[in-house]
């Protein structure tokens, strides 16, 4: 595997030798990654999950680097039960839930039956709650605190109200360089944006259009008109963080820290690798 | 009649300060309605989010929305007026209420007992004349057509419309050609 876990924009290139794994590969060898992100990680959570589904068997992961293996243990990634892996860590050498836990919201699945949902997404907010002060250490404040609930409810519900399938949720805060982020990711393998939305009476342009238009305005597949993905770009503008939108081969960047009066802030990728469902990545720079 | 909406969610077993998804919005909207049920005529329904932090869209969709929309069509006729609404949930209603004006062309307005972000004392979508008569009582308590006439400097035909537009959607009371605030 190539080291592309760095960003969504780096991904892409995983997502480029999807279908080359799906058909051909029996062992992922990862021993050249050096660092993964919250929204790369969901994504080959996907891909192994993708190809659990098609092939029926699990791919293995083989050639971890230590310290990529003590991250995603950490982050419950082989708690999916996607992936096979090829050299367990030693008991030792595993991440203790120590004050790191408080950075991280763990992967967590997001049913798609809404009962059970509507348990689980209360249950990641109250962990968010306790644990915000850490997450949120370089922008806190009670009201950012109540934006990423309400962003973390309205995407989370999505999944189980638009995708017909499950998906996965989690967030972190680290550094790089001097830049501290926090990134919250969600994903799904389900029918995606342009499937959602193809019995509404709705004008778009191209699939990054229509990822546009739910971003922007308060469409809806489900209802006469929604909100969710509209008050998300909402908060995520006035917090000054940027979003990263991607369903099939298309995406949507809008880059609201970088906004400035006439700047071009918002940006549309068609003809992508094609990858199912909908990923989406929340950031704030500090 | 004031509800406090913290007490009720926990005794509904829902998870506070957050009132999040459709699913919780349903079961509190039914369990104000069985209350609601015994409302006197022109009462006010006070729903105070004291504790509260964050209400989503799809909560407030199912619960105040449904409220509101209930308030105009019931008889005994009511009012809604929201109480300690956080910042996040103010903004979250704007949103849906705003929303419904532009895709149904439908006005849902609610009177609030603190102040809002944007100086006023209700949420949603009111012109500028709306929301001078709106202050205006909300000062004033009561006020005569004679008086919202002489206030807005407009037309009676023109002010007529607009009282009858206000009290249609539950935001004053008129009781006898008299406006009261609510």
């Amino acid at each position: 595997m190539p080291n592309r876990f760095k960003d969504p924009y780096d991904f892409e290139y995983v997502i480029d030798i999807q279908d080359k794994i799906l058909s051909d590969a029996t062992e992922l060898n990862l021993s050249r990654i050096s660092f993964i992100e919250p929204y790369s990680m969901l994504s080959l959570l996907l891909v192994g999950r993708n190809y659990l589904r098609k092939r029926g068997t699990k791919l293995v992961l083989s050639g971890i680097p230590i310290n990529i293996h003590q991250y995603l243990h950490r982050m419950d990634f082989f708690k999916a039960g996607v992936f096979d892996v090829s050299g367990n860590l030693n008991e030792k050498m595993l991440l203790k839930r120590s004050s790191f836990s408080n950075r991280v919201l763990e992967i967590t699945e997001i049913p798609n039956k809404e009962r059970e949902s509507v348990r689980v997404i209360g249950t990641i907010v109250s962990v968010f709650r306790k644990r915000a002060e850490h997450i949120l250490k370089y922008w806190l404040s009670d009201r950012i605190i109540d934006y990423f609930v309400t962003v973390i409810s309205e995407i989370c519900q999505n999944i189980y109200e638009h995708s017909l399938d499950s998906g996965y949720c989690a967030m972190q805060t680290y550094s790089i360089g001097k830049e501290n982020i926090v990134r919250l990711s969600i994903g799904d393998s389900g029918i995606g944006i342009l499937k959602s939305f193809e019995h509404q009476d709705i004008a778009f342009d191209s699939p990054a259009h229509l990822i546009e238009l739910a971003l922007t305005t308060p469409i809806s597949s489900k209802r006469e008109f929604g909100y969710g993905l509209c008050q998300v770009n909402a908060i995520v503008e006035k917090l000054k963080g940027s979003i990263f939108i991607r369903s099939g081969n298309a995406s949507v960047s809008a880059l609201y820290h970088k906004k400035k009066t006439g700047s071009s802030y918002l940006f549309h990728k068609n003809e992508l690798g094609r990858f199912d469902g909908m990923q989406i990545s929340i950031t704030l720079t500090g | 009649m004031l509800i406090n909406i913290n007490k009720k969610a926990e005794g509904l077993k829902l998870k506070v300060p957050d009132l999040i998804t459709r699913h919780v919005g349903r079961a509190m909207y039914e369990s104000i309605k069985e209350i609601v049920e015994n409302i006197n005529d022109g009462e006010t329904l006070v729903l105070d989010f004291n504790a509260i932090k964050v209400i989503d869209s799809s909560c407030i969709d199912e619960m105040i929305v449904r409220l509101i929309l209930d308030s105009m069509k019931s008889k005994p006729a009511f009012y809604c007026k929201l109480k300690n609404i956080s910042e996040i949930a103010e903004i979250n209603i704007d949103l849906v209420f705003r929303s419904y004006y532009s895709y149904k062309n439908k006005k849902i307005v609610v009177i609030t007992e603190n102040i809002c972000q944007n100086n006023v004392f209700f949420i949603g979508p009111l012109s500028d004349q709306e929301r001078d008569i709106v202050e205006f009582l909300r000062v004033n308590k009561s006020i005569t057509m004679d008086d919202a006439v002489t206030f807005t400097g407009r037309p009676r035909e023109e002010v007529q419309k607009i009282m009858d537009e206000l009290d249609k959607i539950r935001i004053v009371k008129s009781i006898k050609g008299v406006f009261f605030a609510v």
